[in-house]
């Protein structure tokens, strides 16, 4: 197995819904969405978000787009206009998800 | 993804949509105007600000954005098919906008040496001042730029050398008094704590009225839609 961050095979885009983050993360070819599929539950994007996300993580499956859609719930410090962070409508939690590191195998990115 | 291969990004334009009966279509840009359209970035924007998608209700359906196929049909042009929905709710969404209190953001650069302890040792200084003061906040909250305001802990622990780091704090309360106290600690920071320290040059920090946001439902049958023209 080789252990690669998330952004060697997929993209992403976030954006917010009041207190609450979306992650849409698309995989860069179609071998790669079983990857993505097994792989990047919403337990594990909880948990790597931790400290970020207070609340729950949905997943949601979009085969037909080879992708998957989070929603991070209680993100966002109340989100809108009441968010004290800097990112309020949790642009870049698109880029914090491809950080994550996932174990494939061996010669899967040959 | 591959943003610095975009195309002239100084002459973006809107996009087109080439709507078909059958309520397929194509997804395209003027001819010499910058950006791209791709299956790549046509699936980032779908998935923009997306609930479940299976139920994504817009003013007009609810619409299945897993049925949506998507194909590549030239160069800047991505055609749309397959779509299904159901019937719009019997809901409309109502935009409520409500006053909240109060909040301030300050902040302040501190470059090398040192850079994110100095910005660390500020922030400790200004919770203690905040403390003795009195003062309450619904919220207070401290961000360090260049360092983890973006990602968390995610960003990893920064390099001891790293260039500058930007203490921000931002404070929330339903008192006005409070964020306009809070407001005035930033500048004494410059002068009676750690140095080079600089980004004072527009002054205090503004208090902020919050207009907060609540988004909420009501029943169509509630709200007939009436059109008078009047002419003056």
């Amino acid at each position: 197995m080789a252990r690669v961050k998330l952004v060697r095979i997929a993209h992403a885009r976030s954006g917010d819904k009041g207190d609450t983050a979306n992650v849409g993360l698309i995989a860069l070819k179609p071998e790669f969405y079983p990857l993505l599929v097994q792989k990047v539950t919403a337990d594990r994007v909880k948990e790597h978000f931790a400290g970020i996300c207070l609340g729950a993580v949905q997943r949601f499956e979009l085969p037909n787009l080879g992708a998957l859609n989070f929603l991070l719930h209680e993100s966002l410090d109340g989100g809108g206009t009441l968010s004290l962070k800097a990112d309020a409508q949790g642009k870049t939690y698109s880029a914090a998800l491809l950080r994550m590191e996932i174990d494939i195998p061996e010669d899967f990115l040959k | 993804m591959d943003w610095e291969t975009i195309p002239n990004l100084a002459d973006v334009g809107y996009p087109i949509i080439e709507a078909e009966p059958d309520g397929g279509f194509v997804i395209t840009k003027h001819a010499g105007t910058g950006g791209r359209v791709t299956i790549e970035s046509v699936k980032e924007q779908l998935l923009y600000e997306m609930g479940d998608p299976r139920e994504y209700i817009t003013p007009d359906c609810i619409a299945d954005f897993t049925s949506i196929q998507l194909e590549q049909v030239g160069p800047d042009r991505v055609r749309f098919s397959g779509i299904l929905g159901k019937p719009a709710t019997d809901m409309y969404k109502v935009s409520i906008s409500y006053s909240a209190g109060f909040k301030a953001i300050g902040t302040l650069m501190y470059s090398w040496p040192d850079a994110y302890a100095k910005a660390q040792a500020a922030d400790a200084i200004l919770r203690e001042r905040l403390h003795r003061l009195g003062l309450r906040f619904d919220a207070i909250r401290t961000e360090f730029g260049g360092v983890n305001a973006c990602h968390g802990t995610l960003a990893g622990e920064p390099s001891p050398e790293i260039a500058e780091v930007v203490l921000r704090v931002g404070v929330r309360s339903t008192e006005r008094a409070p964020v306009e106290r809070f407001t005035k600690e930033i500048a004494p920071l410059a002068l009676n704590g750690p140095p080079t320290v600089t980004g004072l040059g527009s002054g205090r920090p503004k208090v902020e009225e919050i207009v907060a946001y609540w988004p909420a439902l009501i029943p169509k049958t509630e709200a007939s839609p009436e059109i008078s023209v009047e002419e003056t």
